[in-house]
């Protein structure tokens, strides 16, 4: 079992409180916004279900945020517990894929290029915004596997969440 | 064009891999100005075959391309047989440089 630096335990739960809330909030609208599946025919008159557009609107701002505080935040911390400090983000995914927690690099780009074609005040297209949610369930899965992970490498290491 | 020779083997490569070898590939936008500097590298992509989901292979196909060029900003516009074109298309269709 790998020692953990106490010094960089502090910053590292304080964005796990973030994550975790965030992951939460993910959760929740995804859960609302696919329990009752978007077709087409809503999408294309998206303007008239002013519902369905929070929805789509906080599922994309939650999946960013979760992503975002996740990439900047939660892994270069975590690896801190292990006295590694990754500049780059892509150093900091490379570093997390080799500790387990995440997938696979190049996933978790794409995800973050998906998250780009969720924004719907700029997706011209109804199909295009449909394809995208239809890829965004899965995706929203894979980032809160990767929080469910971390939790687990926490059990592992007897490093106390909070 | 700004772009080097193994910038654009790579990006013929992905796009090969990932959506096939009869795919319309184009550059567009600043890289095409032999004056500017930087930019972003903006990429249209136009399958013969509709694809399950083009939105999540544009991601992937963007993905990949972050992976072997670098993590910088790539824009990736994948077009198939069922996309309604819009005015962006007529753009990278009439003003791109194909990669051939």
């Amino acid at each position: 079992m790998t020692r953990y630096i106490p010094e960089a335990l502090p910053s590292f739960q304080h964005t796990w409180r973030v994550v975790c809330r965030e992951a939460e909030g993910l959760a929740d609208v995804r859960d609302r916004l696919f329990a009752d599946a978007p077709t087409l025919e809503r999408i294309t008159e998206l303007g008239k279900d002013k519902a369905l557009a929070d929805r789509i609107e906080a599922f994309g701002s939650r999946f960013t945020r979760l992503q975002d505080q996740l990439g900047e935040k939660t892994l270069p911390r975590l690896l801190a517990l292990f006295g590694a400090s990754p500049k780059a983000l892509l150093d900091t995914l490379h570093a997390a894929e080799r500790l387990g927690v995440v997938n696979s690099v190049e996933g978790w780009l794409a995800l973050r290029a998906l998250r780009n074609r969720l924004v719907h005040e700029y997706i011209e297209s109804p199909d295009d915004l449909l394809q995208g949610l239809q890829a965004a369930e899965p995706a929203a899965a894979i980032l809160l596997n990767t929080v469910d992970r971390i939790r687990q490498l926490l059990a592992e290491r007897a490093i106390p969440e909070s | 064009m700004r772009l080097s020779p193994r910038q654009i083997a790579l990006i013929k490569q992905a796009v090969h891999d990932l959506v096939g070898a009869e795919a319309d590939l184009r550059v567009f936008g600043s890289r095409t100005n032999e004056d500017a500097r930087g930019g972003d590298i903006d990429l249209w992509v136009s399958s013969p075959v509709t694809l399950a989901n083009r939105v999540w292979l544009g991601a992937q196909l963007t993905a990949r391309l972050q992976m072997t060029l670098g993590d910088q900003r790539i824009d990736v516009r994948l077009v198939d047989p069922a996309t309604t074109l819009t005015a962006i298309d007529v753009v990278a269709q009439q003003q791109g440089i194909r990669l051939i």
